[in-house]
């Protein structure tokens, strides 16, 4: 170990002590950077962080960001979560459990137009908690069921989390996106039946709606549903279908998203310069805080980066005896525990470029390794006792005790653990649907006349184990350029993708 | 003072936010062209990156006026006010006037060199005028500043007496 990766591991020491004591993280970490920096190697310093902002900031793809959390809030005025568990609740009025079906449907179909948690625990809380309160249902399964359903929105695309963890993990956004749908229907799914099995075996905890205040008429039904459903999946279908399809570009889709959004908001006349000038306002400081996060970060992470200490530590890491699985769900752990102090942003833009070189040796699929970390920060903000969904429950809705929504949390972080371990078990549940995808892009790329290489399916395949490995050791392969590699590599990979896929749009007629 | 810093970072912090207007437009305008007419332009690209950085570098400042970046909350919250207000104001006077101070001045050199050089962009053959992108980051460490005066006589005040002059809410993620 030479003085200077000392010094870098004195500095990682230094700043998740500091991080510990409360200061907004991206300061400290910029400070950080710029001292320890200046320290070993001089003005230098200074040329890398300006270098590293300007990168960031021509990152087109992270326009992204403010545009699909644009969207989130748009559709959120438009009050089309109100309209869906509307129309859910006509739906399923006879079924025994009928309030928890519709606070998990309604939060599954909200988190495809979301990219942040927030909006969906408050929404629903205001909404689904009076009428659970008022007819009975078990206090602390409703206050799981509306903090666990609201929590996907950060898993399901369009995910704000995964747009910044294509990046730092060097694989392509639509990968992710593609790849988080299986985890997040899976939870969805495992939510559902653990609720309505509840409920059917004890009527008493979710009893259905009354009879009285069902909606009878078939005709209402399907007005019901057609005004407040079908819209908001038409809007859904257009901009994940246009991302997962390769035809347009994240940034793209989340323009014609928010566009879309805003559409809908004026149709439904819920549009007001007030809550438009509200949504641009909270755009701005959410995609703010997560964007220079990821500068400073990025400063930070290019001096650790340069004093060598990330090889070191995935070196000492890969010294250990353990077989490969067992790092993995060591990673995964560590994680976890991070996920209790540290929200997402932090995590995602801070630690996992510290862990990326570790599991880039260890050969696991990246893209696997996203989804599967995305459920595990997902399980972090269910997780007591400073889970930020209660924090957004416990705001709205003032009968529940804030053990009661902890005691209900942790039924459903149970069920979060079970579906981690079906993720680990079986890695299809995240593979199958980005491996289908990129087949589909393949077999385009066969027939179509240019040969080039690359694409979505070469950070993954062919290279051995020792390859890897060695990349991963290389002097120059350290977190923060590797960081900077994976944004090229993506920025590549955008442009060949839509390169390729043209092929597939024209030739489908024949 | 506080009072007119905080409106002074409410305004040019609403300024900054509706560009995400003009930033969706723009990008729903290539993909009309590119997808529809299939005549794909050659400034959305550039234009797209540049409102994309000015909306989160120059929002910033708002950003830490609503108390948006986020803490390790873990045991700042259970701290009193009086700790907290100490806390905030060590760190804003050791951590981040220091620094923020300095990469004003970097970047500001950075920006003037373009300006002078009128250098251009060669991400695409548009290749608009760089200076006023560059021009983003001193203007942001500018705003921050700013604004880092009112929280620290916030956090200041706070320290001293055990009251919060203002209450920040935790932001949506």
């Amino acid at each position: 170990m030479t003085g200077q990766e000392l010094l870098g591991l004195i500095m990682l020491l230094v700043m998740i002590g500091v991080i510990f004591i409360g200061f907004p993280i991206s300061f400290t970490l910029l400070f950080l950077g710029l001292t320890f920096g200046y320290f070993s190697f001089g003005e230098t310093v200074f040329e890398l962080a300006y270098f590293q902002t300007i990168g960031m900031m021509k990152t087109e793809l992270l326009a992204a960001v403010p545009l699909f959390i644009f969207m989130g809030f748009i559709t959120e005025q438009a009050g089309l979560m109100e309209r869906l568990f509307t129309a859910f609740r006509i739906l399923l009025a006879p079924v025994r459990g009928a309030l928890f079906a519709v606070v998990i449907l309604t939060a599954t179909v909200f988190a495809m137009a979301t990219g942040i948690v927030g909006a969906a625990v408050t929404v629903l809380g205001i909404m689904a908690s009076p009428i659970m309160i008022k007819t009975g249902y078990d206090a602390k399964l409703s206050a799981g069921a509306i903090t666990a359903g609201g929590t996907l929105g950060i898993l399901i695309p369009p995910s704000v989390m995964l747009i910044v963890m294509g990046p730092v993990l060097g694989v392509p956004v639509t990968d992710l996106y593609a790849a988080a749908f299986g985890p997040g229907f899976l939870l969805a799914a495992i939510y559902l039946i653990y609720l309505l099995g509840r409920a059917f075996v004890n009527p008493r905890l979710g009893p259905p709606v009354p009879k009285e205040e069902r909606v009878h008429s078939v005709g209402k039904i399907l007005f019901e549903v057609a005004i407040g459903v079908v819209p908001l999946f038409a809007l859904i279908a257009a901009t994940l279908g246009s991302i997962l399809a390769g035809i347009a570009t994240p940034t793209e889709a989340a323009a014609v998203g928010a566009l879309g959004a805003t559409v809908l908001a004026i149709a439904y006349r819920r549009l007001t310069y007030a809550g438009m000038k509200q949504a641009v306002l909270s755009t701005t400081a959410t995609a703010s805080m997560v964007l220079l996060l990821a500068v400073t970060s990025n400063i930070f992470g290019a001096v650790f980066a340069r004093l060598g200490t990330a090889n070191w530590i995935t070196t000492a890491m890969l010294a250990l005896p353990l077989p490969p699985t067992v790092m993995l769900i060591m990673v995964i752990v560590l994680i976890f525990i991070l996920g209790w102090p540290f929200e997402w942003p932090a995590i995602v833009l801070v630690f996992l470029p510290i862990f990326y070189p570790v599991v880039t040796a260890l050969k696991f699929d990246m893209v696997w390794f996203g989804a599967l970390v995305a459920v595990t920060l997902q399980t972090a903000f269910l997780s007591p006792p400073v889970a930020m969904s209660a924090y957004y429950l416990k705001q709205v809705v003032k009968e529940w005790s804030l053990g009661t929504i902890y005691k209900g949390m942790f039924e459903f972080m149970i069920l979060q653990c079970v579906a981690i371990g079906i993720i680990v078990a079986f890695p299809q549940v995240a593979t199958y649907f980005p491996d289908r995808l990129r087949e589909a892009a393949n077999a385009v790329r066969v027939e179509a006349p240019d040969e080039s290489e690359t694409g979505a399916g070469s950070y993954t395949t062919q290279d051995s184990y020792e390859d890897e490995l060695r990349h991963a050791l290389r002097d120059e392969r350290t977190a923060g350029q590797a960081e900077n590699k994976g944004e090229e590599e993506k920025e590549q990979g955008d442009d060949l993708e839509k390169g390729d896929m043209k092929p597939e749009v024209e030739k489908k007629p024949q | 003072m506080v009072q007119r810093i905080d409106r002074f970072t409410d305004l040019t912090g609403t300024w900054v936010a509706w560009l995400n207007v003009p930033l969706v437009l723009v990008v729903c305008h290539e993909v009309v062209m590119r997808y529809v007419f299939d005549a794909p332009t050659i400034w959305v690209f550039d234009v797209t990156y540049m409102l994309y950085a000015a909306v989160f570098m120059l929002g910033s400042a708002y950003a830490l006026h609503k108390g948006a970046h986020i803490r390790t909350d873990f045991f700042f919250e259970r701290w009193s006010i009086r700790t907290r207000g100490t806390i905030d104001s060590v760190a804003y006077i050791v951590f981040f006037f220091p620094s923020l101070l300095v990469f004003l001045v970097v970047t500001f050199d950075q920006a003037l060199y373009a300006f002078r050089i009128h250098e251009m962009s060669d991400q695409t053959p548009w290749r608009p005028l760089l200076w006023p992108f560059k021009a983003v980051i001193p203007l942001t460490c500018l705003l921050l500043l700013i604004q880092g005066v009112s929280e620290l006589v916030k956090s200041f005040y706070a320290a001293r007496t055990g009251v919060e002059l203002e209450h920040k809410e935790k932001v949506e993620i």
